[in-house]
């Protein structure tokens, strides 16, 4: 390799997705751009698949200087992200341009505290997670019982529902599913081609009245930031502006490869009625109350948080239908 | 220095009791998870309460492994050296793996206050992470000890031989 | 310097360390603290260390090992395994080798069930070495067969590698998991010959019982009912799907114990003779395991793996040649890194290049299984051995490693076959929809 010259800066990014992952490609070509815009003033060596810093160690190995820009997800470290966390609720998100849209709209209205020790690029995040099951289900009394696998605030929906959660890492899901350990997944329905689960479940039931999103950050290191010059900061800031949409829609096609994968292998999709839909939004009110009761009594504007998102949530869902 | 080194093996004895527990802990919960489970009422957490559980398991064995020589080593060569040169490199090595798993404490009791101070908790469960972290730092301290005291009795008989 | 440059040096540093007997999993942990403290900063470095080794020690993944272990402990502490390879040797032990075919048998059966190589290899090691040891086979034999043959765990599915791989690859899980049906099978047929060559070569090896009567073969077979029980539990609750493949292991010892318990084999100082064993030898391999976390950290900073690969993928070669380089390549750095590691560091660069040469993506992830294989049993880190290591301690690890490279022919000769006849991994899954 040639010798980096003194006025290269070189930045490590760690991203958790695979490398072959779409959000993980989206991510590259963030940093090639960024190389590409500073004429090589900035190298960016990304490592994809959590090969520096794992997904629930990524934003404190940013923070730390592990790595100098991170990817990952803000719900794997459940506490640190109080306000944050209230983007993963199931609001119903009808798409992921739309999640990626309010999920940046609400960081910059909010700019919250726990996010102070980092330089925040952009947020990103997931098109609605639904059910996915080996029995179909278009009722919660076919729900019922049903074991489901699930970790934090989806185990939480899924008990809401009348089912029972099984955690377990995403890798062993297939399996599980395939043995009949776990009957079902809730997820993103990329997750059915991302993960190759679409092989063992049989039905999608779209439950997207009560999508709940993932978000995910993109941040780097506060003092690596500042030593970066002014014009390369705005290079930065500049593309990340422009990636929003880039992620947004990288979701919202992997989204539609998963649907296709699915139906190719015969998997069938089962929509919920009117009357169902709204019974199904009322078994979830609870978790956002709760969510309100909670993080208000930390003193945080929780109950604002909200309304501003069912706000933004309408607003750019009929911007991007 | 020999009372010392009693003291050592004893506690670490006692942590293997604890590290022996978890072992059983664990395979206990597993079962009893399935089990429930199959009465689709699986005990919630026991995903993340394993992994804890794990962690238990190795720091509190770190100490007395060392002392039953339980850290794999290639011998090959320093067997093949004069008896008295092994124990001057016995010396070191004990040094240099004291230094390791002292910085090793250091960071994860810092790295525990860190997570305590984030206030972040486990996925499930909401159960504070940071006392398995300072439990690995308590392994590691013990383990830092061990050597230390291993390293001074090397030199010792370095000096005497 | 470089990160080449530092990179380089730390495998150097990596190598002179461990010769100086310092344990491996210790060595793994210096040379990568200090390497990545060298490449970013100390105080990066400084936190490196703790959060690697507290993300390998709450690995859900890895607590099969304690668990695995605990069940080959208590079945031999107990006698379960020893009646199973009296049986063993009543009905093979007059054969050249019989005992280290049968474990090899094992190590495939016990696969079927578990994801892993080194629960694999801890599991066989407890149950089978000492009963090889008591009918006096070579320590190289004895510990070689059982450290390959460990390394079935991940060709024969269940595979932690398979799946990783299928993840990053977009490649069906499923049709990865068929894919390692008959090349596991040719593998452990492979290294049953190897062991049925090695012992005609070197007859000293093992001492061959004289041949039993059928009664007595017969009546040796009650010894076997125990173990089978354990199989019908495990691998019947696994297929219908009481649990996964992880639980498996803790079903799998609290099995034991209460077979143990029911049959009054239990004695408490066995009990707690089997407990300490299980956290000494899983501390060791977990040292190990977050010792290579580290390195590979470390690695990773230094931009040496992926540099390899945009080397290959630019080379101008006939493809065949392009797969031995890699396969070369993976060879080398298995020498020197945690094979899942290794896989999610390479994978990137070199697979976009084998499936632009036409190759099949499911036939090359059977390839890169067995060069994983490969890696858990070549020096110097060879994650395998020191387990088995950590089981044997009086057999010192050259002799383990001399063992085990006489089983690596097996490795290759299935490499090989599966470079000549892709049909071997291709034809089952081709059977899929
Ligand atoms: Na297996
Ligand atoms: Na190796």
């Amino acid at each position: 390799a040639p010798e980096a010259s003194a006025e290269t800066t070189q930045l490590t990014y760690s991203i958790f997705f695979p490398a072959s992952h779409g959000q993980a490609k989206a991510g590259e070509d963030w940093a090639r751009e960024i190389e590409k815009r500073t004429n090589g003033r900035v190298k960016i060596n990304v490592l994809a698949g959590g090969t520096l810093t794992p997904a629930d160690q990524c934003f404190d190995g940013v923070v730390k200087g592990i790595s100098d820009i991170g990817m990952s997800v803000f719900a794997y470290t459940r506490g640190r992200f109080p306000l944050m966390e209230a983007l993963d609720l199931p609001l119903g998100y009808p798409n992921g341009r739309t999640a990626t849209r309010v999920a940046n709209e609400f960081f910059k209205k909010f700019n919250p505290k726990e996010l102070e020790g980092v330089k925040v690029l952009y947020i990103h995040a997931h098109g609605p997670g639904l059910l996915h099951t080996k029995a179909p289900v278009a009722t919660l009394e076919q729900l019922k019982g049903m074991k489901i696998r699930s970790t934090g605030l989806s185990a939480k929906i899924v008990t809401a529902l009348g089912a029972v959660p099984v955690a377990m890492p995403q890798g062993q899901t297939y399996e599980s599913l395939q043995k009949g350990v776990v009957e079902g997944t809730f997820a993103p329905i990329e997750t059915l081609k991302g993960w190759k689960q679409a092989e063992v479940v049989k039905s999608t039931t779209d439950s997207s009245g009560i999508g709940y999103t993932t978000a995910m950050f993109v941040v780097m290191n506060l003092q690596k930031w500042k030593t970066l010059p002014a014009d390369v900061q705005k290079i930065m800031e500049e593309a990340s502006g422009q990636w929003i949409d880039v992620h947004g829609k990288a979701w919202d096609d992997l989204d539609e490869e998963g649907r296709k994968y699915t139906l190719s292998l015969g998997n069938k999709f089962v929509s919920l009625s009117e009357a169902e839909n709204g019974r199904w939004k009322k078994a979830v009110r609870p978790i956002i109350d709760d969510y309100i009761k909670e993080v208000s009594a930390k003193g945080l504007p929780a109950q604002q948080a909200l309304k501003d998102l069912e706000g933004l949530i309408v607003q750019y869902g009929k911007q991007y239908k | 220095m020999v009372q010392f080194h009693r003291g050592i093996v004893l506690v670490s004895q006692g942590f293997n009791v604890v590290s022996g527990a978890a072992v059983i802990t664990m395979m206990i919960l597993t079962c009893a998870d399935v089990v429930l489970r199959l009465l689709r009422n699986p005990i919630p957490g026991t995903y993340e309460i394993v992994g804890f559980l794990g962690t238990v398991i190795i720091s509190f064995s770190l100490a007395s492994t060392s002392l039953e020589k339980g850290h794999i080593a290639v011998e090959i060569l320093v067997e093949r050296l004069p008896k008295r040169l092994q124990i001057a490199i016995e010396t070191v090595v004990s040094l240099i793996g004291a230094v390791l798993f002292g910085l090793i404490a250091w960071q994860c009791a810092a790295y525990a206050a860190d997570m305590r101070h984030s206030g972040e908790v486990s996925l499930t469960l909401a159960m504070p992470i940071h006392p398995f972290i300072y439990g690995i730092a308590l392994g590691s301290g013990l383990l830092s000890m061990v050597l230390l005291t291993e390293c001074l009795r090397s030199a010792i008989r370095t000096v005497k031989s | 310097m470089t990160p080449v440059t530092v990179g380089l040096l730390g495998f150097a540093v990596l190598v002179a360390l461990m010769f100086a007997r310092i344990p491996v999993g210790f060595v793994m942990a210096i040379v990568g603290f200090l390497g990545f403290g060298l490449l970013t900063s100390w105080s990066a470095s400084l936190n490196l260390i703790a959060r690697d080794f507290f993300s390998v020690f709450s690995s859900y993944g890895l607590t099969v090992i304690p668990l695995f272990i605990f069940m080959g402990q208590i079945a031999h502490h107990t006698g379960i395994s020893g009646r199973l390879f009296n049986a063993a040797n009543k009905i093979m032990g007059h054969l050249p080798g019989g005992l280290a075919i049968a474990t090899i048998g094992a190590c495939a059966g016990f696969s079927a069930i578990c994801g892993s190589t080194s629960a694999t290899a801890a599991t066989m090691a407890a149950v089978a070495l000492p009963e090889m040891k008591k009918y006096r086979y070579d320590p190289s034999l004895a510990t070689g067969v059982v450290a390959a043959g460990g390394s079935l765990g991940i060709l024969i599915p269940p595979s932690t590698i398979f799946i990783v791989y299928g993840i990053m690859t977009e490649q069906s899980v499923g049709k990865l998991f068929m894919a390692g049906v008959l090349p596991g099978i040719c593998l452990t047929v492979l290294f049953i010959l190897s062991i049925v060559v090695w012992v005609r070569l070197r007859p000293g090896l093992c001492v061959r019982a004289p041949k039993a009567t059928l009664r007595e073969r017969i009546a040796s077979l009650s010894g076997v009912i125990e173990t089978f029980i354990l199989f019908v539990l495990v691998m019947g609750g696994l297929f219908i799907g009481f649990f996964t493949p992880t639980e498996a292991a803790g079903v799998g010892a609290f099995g034991t114990l209460a077979i143990a318990l029911i049959g009054r084999n239990l004695s408490w100082k066995s009990f707690i003779t089997s407990l300490n064993e299980t956290t000494r030898i899983s501390c060791m391999i977990l040292v190990i395991v977050a010792g290579a976390t580290v390195f590979g950290h470390f690695l990773a900073v230094t931009t040496i793996p992926a540099g390899i690969g945009s080397w290959v993928s630019g080379l101008r070669l006939p493809p065949y040649l392009i797969i031995g380089i890699i396969i070369i390549i993976y060879l080398l750095l298995g020498c020197l890194m945690d094979s899942l590691a290794m896989i999610m560091l390479t994978i990137p660069v070199f697979y976009p290049v084998v499936t632009a040469l036409g190759y099949d993506p499911i036939w090359f992830g059977v390839v890169i299984v067995l060069v994983a294989e490969m890696g858990v049993i070549t020096p110097p880190i060879g994650i395998n051995v020191y387990v088995v290591a950590g089981v044997a301690r009086d057999v010192p690890l050259q002799v383990i490693f001399r063992g085990v490279l006489r089983m690596m022919i097996a490795l290759f000769l299935t490499a090989l076959l599966l470079i000549a006849f892709p049909q071997i991994a291709l034809f089952l899954p081709g059977l899929m929809k």
